[in-house]
């Protein structure tokens, strides 16, 4: 189970470790949705221990914040660390679709 | 002689089975590739590892009785990748050509499975291409950095 920090019914703090890929961006998913399940709408991921990232977890990204902003809710990505992770992101310019501090 | 041994400068092959482990690879591969080139090899790793996952995940079903063999070739200008996999093959073409029609789109390319690895390795490769089955991807970069 993720690490989380909770300050309301609806604003939740994730913090995911490690390199996200293809062996466990799916039990990434299913931790979030289970968030989501739980009524939190207001998710930020906190990115200062996620070494890597690839294309499984940017789908698990992008279909995670499909479903949030479905019920008006938001996803936000923070404090991102790795130059590996800010390289993917403004190659893709993830930042037009999801909200990413620090890259506004 | 065979047009692959020509010009070639180093090689490095690795056959990935289920037992070894793609960081531990990809670290070996960097450091080979450190030696050879000169732009920011990172970039170069977002499109091997999606090309290495998208041949483990839908190449080889996951099986993990089938492995994936990996060759990066150095000639004097170029480097080329090639990733086999044991599957089937896939129509990759008709994948390719949905790129050209969604040009303007490529965040849709990121909805789409096995569409959105190939799209990291065309945004961080100079050409990518198949053989004709489909279970052999050929990455190649200009060692020029531009």
């Amino acid at each position: 189970m993720l690490r989380s920090k909770k300050y309301n019914d609806i604003d939740v703090t994730v913090y995911p470790e490690g390199r996200i890929d293809i062996s466990n961006s799916q039990t990434l998913k299913e931790d979030l949705m289970e968030f989501y399940r739980d009524g939190f709408t207001n998710v930020v991921i906190d990115f200062g221990k996620i070494s890597s990232i690839d294309s499984s977890g940017l789908g698990k990204l992008l279909l995670f914040h499909k479903k949030l902003k479905e019920t008006d809710g938001k996803l936000k990505l923070v404090n991102i660390k790795s130059d590996y992770v800010k390289k993917m992101f403004k190659m893709i310019h993830l930042n037009k679709v999801i909200e990413i501090e620090g890259m506004e | 002689m065979p047009e692959e041994i020509e010009d070639m400068i180093d090689i490095y092959k690795i056959n990935l089975d289920s037992n070894l482990r793609l960081s531990q690879v990809e670290k070996e591969m960097a450091l080979f590739l450190d030696k050879y080139y000169t732009g920011d090899t990172d970039f170069l790793f977002i499109g091997i590892h999606e090309m290495i996952s998208n041949a483990v995940e839908h190449g080889n079903k996951l099986d993990p009785a089938k492995t994936v063999s990996i060759k990066i070739i150095i000639r004097k200008e170029i480097i080329k990748v090639e990733i086999v996999d044991q599957g089937s093959g896939f129509d990759w073409q008709n994948t390719l050509s949905k790129f050209d029609k969604a040009a303007n789109q490529e965040l849709n390319q990121l909805y789409s499975e096995r569409g959105r690895g190939i799209f990291l390795a065309k945004q961080t490769f100079d050409e990518i291409k198949y053989n004709k089955q489909g279970n052999k991807a050929i990455l190649i970069k200009n060692r020029m950095h531009k």
